[in-house]
């Protein structure tokens, strides 16, 4: 029968110190979450090696969701459509448009934050977004043999060339989004971060402003085969100034984007560059035209 | 690996490599030919089945993760009311989409009104990414799921559903 002679041994963990036992002693076994990023990228079938499977669904602290007043918490293996239907009403609207971005409900009634932000060699939909607000993630795993629990921010997740940093055996296991109110909100997908990772840009803006001024901007972009880029020093060129910004500030803090761009890393392709800096510069003058209307 | 799951209502028991794709499983081993694949990858959006009422590419979906699961193919899933009510709604439209792609898009329009029945051309066209084709304009998707959702929330006010 097809290829039982390589089928993999599936083991599906139904508590956290099973699956940590589990992951201790199998560290080659595949985690499967959602399985959408394994089934059409890493492993289709029929996968020449055998392997083991580790599957992460049953364990339910990893797919439990909880909202407190100041957060939401998330198990990493929960589907990116219950997280919308869930926080339905309270996640940030750049949020609830960048997890909608992930691609139709018969991927995200199946994909999950955890696998969308572990994925191996690409930086996807909702790493950039989730980078502009406070957000913590809970890693759990054997380091130095003793099992552990750490608490870091999102961007501690990747190095500077956006590979992941996780440690020894560990595990993604929950997500926290402290929330925050912004009145500007922006995510913008250019291109097909999984189809041209090399083209395409997710640019992401959060933003606080009044009538005269910008109180506080934050932007990041992500480089689906680069990483997560997010610069204080270009932020700071917006936060403060007076709306609507004039021609020139636009020009100038773009012009700043473009260096801070290059030095970043040389991965980053032209046509980014320039997908990016006019991502940039439009969001300034949406900025400009929201700040008039009001 | 033994995998025990419903298909169409009937009991199933396979012993078959665990990690087969449901969509080959379902073609290759239970004799459903309702499916028309365009690309095994979760890329062409033609492969929906209903797993435990959720619309699922049934090509990114390895048989281990359906032990124990309802299967409903378009098989079964278009002798259901359900289905005779968007079939309703896409020829009142004047949306009907041809055969090849039909059982996807009617199962995928199901997953849609099931949780709203009145969904914004947004929604509508967000979950039809994947299947969207050339034949039919956009428009007329979203009118067709319009006017199923507005049939199906008719049904349930009147509670008679099946
Ligand atoms: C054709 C197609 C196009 C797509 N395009 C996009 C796109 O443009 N943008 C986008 O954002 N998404 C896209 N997706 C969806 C994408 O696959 C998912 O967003 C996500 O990357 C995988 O989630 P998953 O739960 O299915 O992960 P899986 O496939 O189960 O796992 C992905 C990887 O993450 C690891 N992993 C999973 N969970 C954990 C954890 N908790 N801790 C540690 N490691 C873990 C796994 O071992 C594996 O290596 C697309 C999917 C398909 C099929
Ligand atoms: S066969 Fe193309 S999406 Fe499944
Ligand atoms: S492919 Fe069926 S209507 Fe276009």
């Amino acid at each position: 029968m097809a290829g039982e002679n390589r089928s993999p041994t599936v083991f599906t963990p139904s508590s956290m110190s099973e699956l940590l036992e589990l992951r201790r002693s199998k560290p080659q076994a595949t985690l499967w979450a959602g399985g959408t990023g394994l089934m059409s990228r890493y492993y289709p079938y029929p996968y020449p090696l055998s392997r083991d499977i580790i599957s992460l669904k049953h364990v339910p602290e990893m797919t439990r969701i909880n909202r407190t007043e100041r957060y939401l918490d998330i198990g990493a293996a929960a589907t990116l459509e219950r997280v919308l239907t869930v926080g339905h009403h309270i996640l940030p609207p750049v949020l609830a448009k960048a997890l909608r971005s992930v691609g139709p409900p018969t991927i995200t009634n199946q994909a999950t934050i955890g696998g969308n932000l572990c994925i191996p060699d690409l930086r996807l939909n909702l790493a950039a977004v989730l980078s502009l607000f406070n957000v913590q993630l809970e890693l759990k795993g054997d380091l130095k043999h003793r099992l552990q629990t750490r608490w870091i921010p999102l961007i501690r997740l990747y190095r500077r060339d956006g590979k992941l940093m996780l440690q020894g055996t560990e595990v993604l296991t929950r997500v926290r989004i402290y929330f925050e109110e912004g009145n500007f909100q922006l995510f913008q997908q250019i291109g097909f971060p999984y189809q041209h990772p090399e083209e395409a840009v997710l640019f992401t803006v959060f933003a606080n402003h009044g009538q005269d001024s910008v109180v506080d901007y934050r932007a990041a972009a992500t480089f689906p085969s680069v990483g997560v880029f997010r610069d204080r020093d270009v932020e700071s060129s917006v936060t403060s100034k007076a709306l609507p910004l004039n021609h020139q500030e636009i020009r100038q803090t773009s012009r700043l984007l473009r260096r801070t761009l290059q030095e970043y890393s040389t991965r980053v392709s032209p046509i980014q560059l320039a997908r990016t800096v006019r991502a940039f510069e439009r969001s300034l003058i949406l900025l400009n035209t929201k700040s008039v209307s009001r | 690996m033994k995998i025990q799951f419903t298909l169409n209502g009937r009991q199933e028991v396979l012993h078959i490599s665990s990690d087969v794709p449901l969509l080959q499983l379902l073609t290759e081993y239970s004799g459903i030919s309702s499916i028309r694949p365009g690309c095994d990858r979760g890329r062409c959006g033609n492969c929906v089945v209903l797993v435990n009422d959720l619309p699922l590419l049934s090509c990114l979906v390895p048989a281990f993760d359906i032990r124990g699961r309802q299967i409903v193919t378009f098989e079964r899933f278009s002798q259901t009311r359900d289905f005779t009510e968007i079939q309703k709604g896409f020829t009142q439209a004047d949306a009907l989409p041809c055969s090849f792609c039909f059982a996807s898009k009617s199962m995928l329009t199901h997953g849609i009104i099931s949780g709203n029945t009145s969904p914004q051309p947004e929604e509508i066209l967000q979950a039809f990414s994947l299947n969207a084709c050339t034949c039919l304009e956009p428009s007329r998707i979203v009118q067709g799921v319009q006017q199923a959702g507005t049939l199906r929330g008719r049904r349930r006010r009147h509670g008679r559903r099946k």
